[in-house]
């Protein structure tokens, strides 16, 4: 594949749409530095791969300050010399979005599709690439495109693993380290897929563990079981269930709901067998309250209501005679009183008339026995003399008293005892009707005293008897129910040994299947190794085949006295690929794989443009057969220069060659020394003269071919 | 001056420079030009360069005669090719003696450098111990089309299978990962269908 023509607008240096010829064996492009020379290359290597990694991918970096429309847009025409087909890949960029599209015999492309259909047609060997353009750009920039750069960084920044990775990815061993990463990454998933498995089989492998416990568990108890129920005995009892009168549903006794429904008729009989307790309780109860009732005495009420009628009576004859008395004796304080105040009077009336005392009666004047009167009135004023009188005392309301306080004591016993009389027959009689109606609940009714004795000792009997029976019923029926649980237990190891048969299948088809797994695991990791080894070996054989070309370049410029040998060196360490460029003194017996320790700043430059068109010429598949170099003059000695001009030259006849240079004596040098050999081949110079917002003053020319190819040969034969 | 002892003689090397470069499409020169009569030497020409190959006896005979070949060259080239031709700047002296010379080591360097007029390509005995180092000498005049590698056209993949062959890894296992990789089908599940698991 060869560059026909490149249309660039608004892309770096080129503001506006400048149009190249680029249908010739060799392109001289000479210019100025920042006039335009790598931005021509950049648009071939952008339009081809997207990328321009120089630039660290960044496409608005593309797009030119002085660009009218604000986009990018380079459009470059390809051809197939052996096919004559021509492509042409379209590629902008509006400081946003990025767009594509190829025109082909076949058809046009766009977007994703065309990036697609570009890889194959310029670089098949990175469809299978994780990232194919970014494939694509690196093998660009290490074998078609020397970017003035990144001249010497191959032999001379880059560390040997990125030397190595470049070149794996140029003598296609990049597919091998790809296969290798994506065959880690799908092990690295497999194995994590595995351990999932293996993990998940954890919760089987408990289940069979507990099962296998349970089972052997079950297993020894199975062997003490007791012998199985017969349908005789399960019949029988399920019948005696039916005469106590329960309502108990009878099954099979192999059945799955044999347990259930025993467990429920035992139930009914133990609430029968509590129904009867409680009825034989009220009944004992009963026939205790019938006796103490029988033994308890009847009082006899009419006597005593007689006693307290007398005693009522004479009480209130007494209580009559000792109003009496205590009138009486009131009336007689209220005598004594008026008696008393008389004296008091008669006294003041003394102690007067004593005051007074005369010979004559101050009243009647008469005369009186003074004497007499004085001692009478002096007695008086004394209070000797008066109208008393004795009369009876308290003592026989005392005594009145004591005998109503004996009487009431006396009414009140009566009375009492009248009332508990009473009180006990009503209590009696209500015990009565208690006891006859709690019989009457109980279902035991007697004509008379005698028959309720007899029918409570019936019923007491039957009671006794009934929870007897229920007793018995559920000694049975437990019993029953326990076999029937050896026999459920029996049935569970069998259950339980099919499962855990089932389950020691799923195990040991898991662990099959995991060991499988494992084994493919590990043929993997097998694989990986020998890809790793693989790899560097291809890399090897590619640098083998490569090796005789990269000296025969080398030897061309032969930029070093001593060091006139060069190879490249891989090896493998920890598993990643290194890569030496080591130059040797075949005379002086000396080699260094550090060229720039021994090699001045041009022969590095020298070394590097070997390395480069060694890669370029040297590789199988070449994605184009065009060599790019931007001004690999620089810096190069006068016999370097001339050695690598004279490499080009016959590059040329290889490549389709473009050459920058920012000298315009090495351009003239160059477009001498690259011109056609004959009328068929073309040579061309671009030429930039100034550059302005516009966009560099482009001169294209022509370099024509000597008139005569072999002026000396045939100068004798004319 | 020592000298030590040749492994060629100058018939060799003129021999040898001639094959080298008739075979790398060159046009000797049979016929004697006045100007450039020489024994041990010779005249060659193709589309690009015309060379002159002189031998020597001895490096001092080289450094104290090379002046007059690249004279005798210089008029051949002015006198045949005209001036407004390229092919009159590329003319390319070659000087070759077998003897081995450290001493003059430093005079052959400087004149190794020496691009007045022609361009020189100089080689002693120190640089021509086998008869290829007379191709490597030469090798700048020549086409790439005559040493270029011819690597093998396989891609990387297709090596696999051989080259993980030999380290136990079946042929057809390498093949199937490299479908399943192509394909960008899962490698693994590949590898274990392929493993009978």
């Amino acid at each position: 594949m060869r560059l026909v023509s490149l249309e660039l607008s608004g892309f770096r240096g080129f503001p506006q749409r400048h149009s190249f010829d680029l249908d010739a064996d060799a392109v001289v492009v000479v210019g100025a530095n920042g006039h335009g020379k790598t931005s021509l290359f950049d648009g071939i290597l952008w339009a081809l791969s997207g990328r321009i990694p120089r630039l660290q991918n960044d496409d608005t970096r593309l797009v030119s300050m002085y660009s009218d429309s604000g986009q990018a847009r380079v459009a470059l025409r390809l051809k197939d010399p052996a096919t004559g087909g021509q492509l042409t890949v379209t590629r902008s960029f509006d400081g946003r979005e990025g767009r594509v599209a190829l025109e082909t015999r076949e058809g046009s492309y766009q977007g994703p599709a065309a990036e697609e259909r570009l890889i194959d047609l310029v670089w098949p060997d990175a469809a299978s690439a994780s990232d194919p353009r970014e494939a694509l750009a690196s093998v660009l920039t290490l074998s078609v495109y020397l970017q003035q750069d990144l001249i010497r960084q191959f032999v001379e920044a880059a560390s040997v693993q990125d030397r190595f990775a470049a070149v794996s990815e140029l003598v296609g061993a990049g597919r091998v380290t790809e296969l290798q990463g994506s065959l880690e990454r799908a092990k690295k998933a497999w194995s994590t897929v595995t351990n999932q498995r293996q993990d998940e089989l954890r919760p089987l492998r408990e289940r069979l563990t507990v099962i296998e416990a349970r089972l052997s568990e079950l297993t020894a108890r199975a062997s003490q079981a007791s012998p199985a129920i017969t349908p005789e005995a399960w019949g029988q009892w399920w019948h005696s269930l039916s005469a106590l009168g329960l309502k108990a549903v009878q099954v099979e006794a192999a059945s799955r709901e044999a347990p259930t429904a025993i467990d429920n008729a035992i139930k009914q009989l133990d609430a029968l067998g509590r129904s009867a307790e409680r009825r034989l309780q009220a009944l004992g109860a009963t026939q205790t309250e019938i006796a103490g009732l029988a033994n308890r005495p009847m009082p006899e009420i009419p006597p005593l209501r007689d006693k307290v009628t007398t005693l009522r009576k004479q009480l209130e004859d007494l209580k009559r005679v000792v109003t009496e008395e205590q009138a009486r004796l009131a009336e007689l304080r209220r005598h004594q009183a008026t008696l008393k105040e008389k004296t008091e009077q008669l006294k003041a009336l003394a102690v007067l008339a004593l005051k007074h005392l005369a010979d004559h009666c101050p009243v009647c004047g008469q005369t009186y026995d003074k004497e007499a009167t004085r001692l009478r009135l002096e007695a008086i004023a004394k209070g000797g003399v008066g109208d008393t009188e004795t009369v009876p005392g308290p003592e026989k309301l005392t005594e009145l008293l004591a005998a109503l306080a004996a009487k009431e004591n006396e009414a009140a016993a009566a009375e009492l005892a009248l009332r508990s009389s009473e009180q006990a027959v009503n209590e009696r009689q209500m015990a009565q009707q208690t006891i006859s109606k709690r019989l009457s609940e109980l279902g035991v009714i007697g004509s008379d005293d005698e028959s309720r004795d007899a029918t409570v000792a019936k019923a007491v009997g039957e009671a006794n008897a009934l929870i007897g029976r229920v007793g018995e019923l559920q000694r049975i029926g437990e019993s029953l129910a326990l076999r029937l649980a050896h026999s459920s237990a029996v049935a569970a190891i069998d259950e339980l040994r099919r499962e855990a048969a089932t389950l020691r299948r799923e195990n040991a088809h898991r662990e099959k299947v995991i060991s499988a797994r494992n084994r493919t695991g590990e043929r993997a990791q097998g694989v990986i190794e020998a890809l790793r080894e693989a790899a560097s070996a291809v890399v090897e054989e590619r640098l083998r085949e490569i090796a005789p070309l990269l000296q025969s370049v080398y030897a061309r410029i032969d930029p070093h006295p001593a060091f006139r040998l060069v190879r490249f060196f891989s090896r493998v360490v920890r598993g990643k690929g290194q890569l030496f460029t080591v130059v040797s003194d075949p005379i002086g017996e000396k080699e260094c794989d550090l060229p720039a320790a021994v090699l001045s700043s041009s022969q590095v430059n020298a070394l590097a443009v070997s390395v480069f068109l060694a890669l370029n010429i040297g590789v199988p598949k070449p994605p184009l057969s065009v060599a790019i170099l931007d001004d690999p003059l620089q810096s190069l000695d006068d016999i370097n220069l001339l050695g690598l001009v004279d490499l080009l030259r016959r590059t040329k006849d290889r490549r389709q060659l473009f050459v920058s240079t920012h000298d315009g004596r090495f351009g003239s040098l160059l477009s001498r020394k690259l011109r056609p050999s004959s009328q068929e081949g073309r040579t061309i110079v671009i030429e930039f003269d100034g550059w302005s917002r516009q966009g560099p003053i482009v001169v294209t020319r022509e370099v024509k071919c000597d008139p005569v190819r072999l002026r000396l040969v045939s100068s004798l034969a004319g | 001056m020592t000298e030590s002892s040749p492994a060629f003689t100058p018939t060799d090397l003129i021999a040898a420079a001639s094959q080298v470069l008739s075979a790398g499409g060159y046009h000797p020169i049979r016929q004697t030009f006045p100007e450039w009569d020489t024994p041990t030497s010779r005249l060659f020409e193709d589309e690009y360069n015309v060379v002159g190959i002189v031998v020597f006896d001895t490096c001092a005979e080289l450094l104290r005669t090379w002046p007059d070949q690249q004279g005798s060259l210089v008029e051949v080239i002015s006198r045949h090719v005209g001036q407004g031709e390229s092919k009159s700047w590329d003319g390319y002296l070659v000087l070759l003696t077998p003897s081995l010379a450290p001493s003059e080591g430093t005079e052959i360097e400087a004149l190794r450098y020496n691009t007045t007029r022609l361009r020189k390509i100089v080689a002693t005995g120190d640089d021509l111990r086998t008869p290829t180092d007379v191709e490597r000498v030469v090798r700048p005049l020549l086409p790439l089309g005559q040493e270029q590698a011819r690597p093998s056209q396989e891609s990387a993949l297709d090596l696999l299978p051989k080259l993980l062959a030999d380290q136990g890894i079946s042929k057809e296992t390498t093949r199937l990962l490299i479908e399943a990789f192509r394909e960008q089908s899962p490698l693994l599940e590949r590898l274990h269908q392929e493993g009978g698991e």
